[in-house]
């Protein structure tokens, strides 16, 4: 398998987060899409199926999950799978996506994104998922890079060498999120530039903006913060290797206005078409 | 390098348990072990908090926060939803605070109001109730955001 079949959207997007719901509900937000959290939905009926529906009314959805564990030793989750299959059914969202990272081992859930060694055993697992994953969702995912806080003695090859080979083997496209890599950089001590000179630029379908802080030792990928000047500046390099793709920004703790959002995705807008006016 | 005796030495890392993630990472690792493991605790401890906000409120955070830490170290999380890890954490507070009829009021709240927690009802039900209640609002469950920072007492 090598081409994949998920179309671009080349749009603008907000992630759906509770202090907006009246926003969205009420008006029509000037969004292209929304981007939503699977497991927050993944349960039949009840209040928040009922705002994802009429939000699903007005915009196009992403999905977005955090609890797949394409990483797990153990292999994916079947109940997890059939219930993400159900939501996807009923939502017919734009993506579908989760991380590189596991969550799960033998019965133990962190409820983390938790690092793994990029090694051909890692490869091996890792693709024989996602495989399984877009066998049952019937579509290709799209798989996004983690913020990391180490690196493991047996990588045997970079994170972007290691995305390559996923998206060579298994069909799935790439959620590229600008400052993962920009934290993961400063963190581990590579030039953000080589990966994104690395990652396979036909591949990415989506790009997520955020912000993050500094902790006592690394950089922390907080969503509490604006996007700052360094990852603005990646993401112009990033749209100039991609292209026009769906952008959008996460904001997860000391939400701010939904106008002071949408004022931060303009900034992405007119970086993204400064580059489409160049490219032209 | 097997990736399940990684896996199980990074889970036995997060919850305390002997073993060691030493043979996978060199000592330059050590900060990110640690942003981890502080993550996995604060994540669960904000959980309980969200849940638990009137018992948080009368016991005051500190106490909260070692209550929510015995809790945790107690009962790891299984399910691939938080939604009902708050499942017990009465018990614990029972444990700890075995005389005081206000922290037990308190800590069953959440469950009882106000639809009331469904005796050996439908599973579905149950989890909607829970879901309305916590996935739903106040917060969304967003374990791909980092946590900072580092105040949890160990
Ligand atoms: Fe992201």
């Amino acid at each position: 398998m090598t081409a994949t079949p998920i179309a671009s959207f080349d749009r603008f997007g907000l992630g759906l987060r509770t202090p907006h719901y009246q926003d969205f509900l009420t008006s029509t937000a000037p969004v292209d899409f929304v981007e939503v959290i699977s497991e927050n939905f993944m349960i039949d009926g009840g209040r928040p199926r009922h705002i994802l529906d009429q939000i699903r009314e007005r915009h196009p959805v992403a999905l977005h999950g955090v609890s797949m564990s394409i990483g797990s030793a153990d292999g994916l989750d079947r109940a997890y799978l059939a219930r993400l299959k159900t939501l996807v059914d009923h939502v017919d969202p734009l993506f579908v996506s989760d991380h590189l990272c596991w969550t799960r081992i033998a019965g133990f859930n962190a409820h983390d994104l938790l690092p793994l060694p990029y090694t051909e055993e890692a490869l091996d697992l890792v693709c024989a998922n996602i495989l399984q994953a877009q066998d049952v969702l019937e579509r290709p995912m799209l798989i996004e890079n983690p913020s990391t806080y180490l690196q493991f003695t047996a990588d045997s090859m970079t994170e972007w060498q290691f995305l390559n080979a996923m998206c060579a083997r298994t069909g799935c496209a790439l959620l590229l999120d600008v400052n993962n890599i920009y934290v993961s950089a400063i963190n581990h001590g590579f030039d953000p530039m080589t990966y994104l000179d690395g990652v396979p630029a036909d591949r990415v379908r989506q790009i997520h903006l955020a912000g993050h802080s500094q902790g006592r030792d690394c950089l922390i990928d907080t969503h509490d913060q604006p996007v700052p000047p360094p990852v603005w500046a990646l993401y112009a390099e990033a749209c100039r290797r991609v292209g026009p793709v769906a952008t959008m920004i996460e904001r997860d703790d000391d939400i701010p206005p939904l106008a002071d959002l949408l004022a931060e995705l303009d900034m992405a807008r007119a970086i993204a078409t400064m580059d489409r006016r160049r490219a032209a | 390098m097997s990736l399940a005796a990684m896996q199980r030495d990074f889970a036995g890392w997060l919850t305390d348990r002997p073993g060691s993630m030493a043979a996978w990472v060199d000592g330059a690792a050590q900060a990110g072990l640690d942003v981890y493991h502080n993550a996995y605790h604060m994540r669960l401890a904000d959980c309980l908090h969200e849940m638990f906000e009137k018992t948080a409120l009368w016991l005051g955070d500190e106490a909260f926060m070692t209550a929510a830490r015995a809790h945790i170290d107690g009962r790891p999380p299984h399910g691939w939803t938080l939604g009902v890890y708050g499942d017990g954490f009465d018990r614990t507070l029972a444990r700890l605070y075995p005389d005081d009829r206000e922290v037990e009021s308190w800590s069953k709240s959440w469950m009882t109001a106000p639809t009331g927690r469904i005796a050996g009802g439908a599973d579905e039900m149950l989890l909607n109730t829970i879901a309305e209640r916590i996935l739903g609002l106040p917060q969304d469950h967003r374990p791909d955001k980092g946590v900072a920072f580092n105040d949890i007492p160990r």
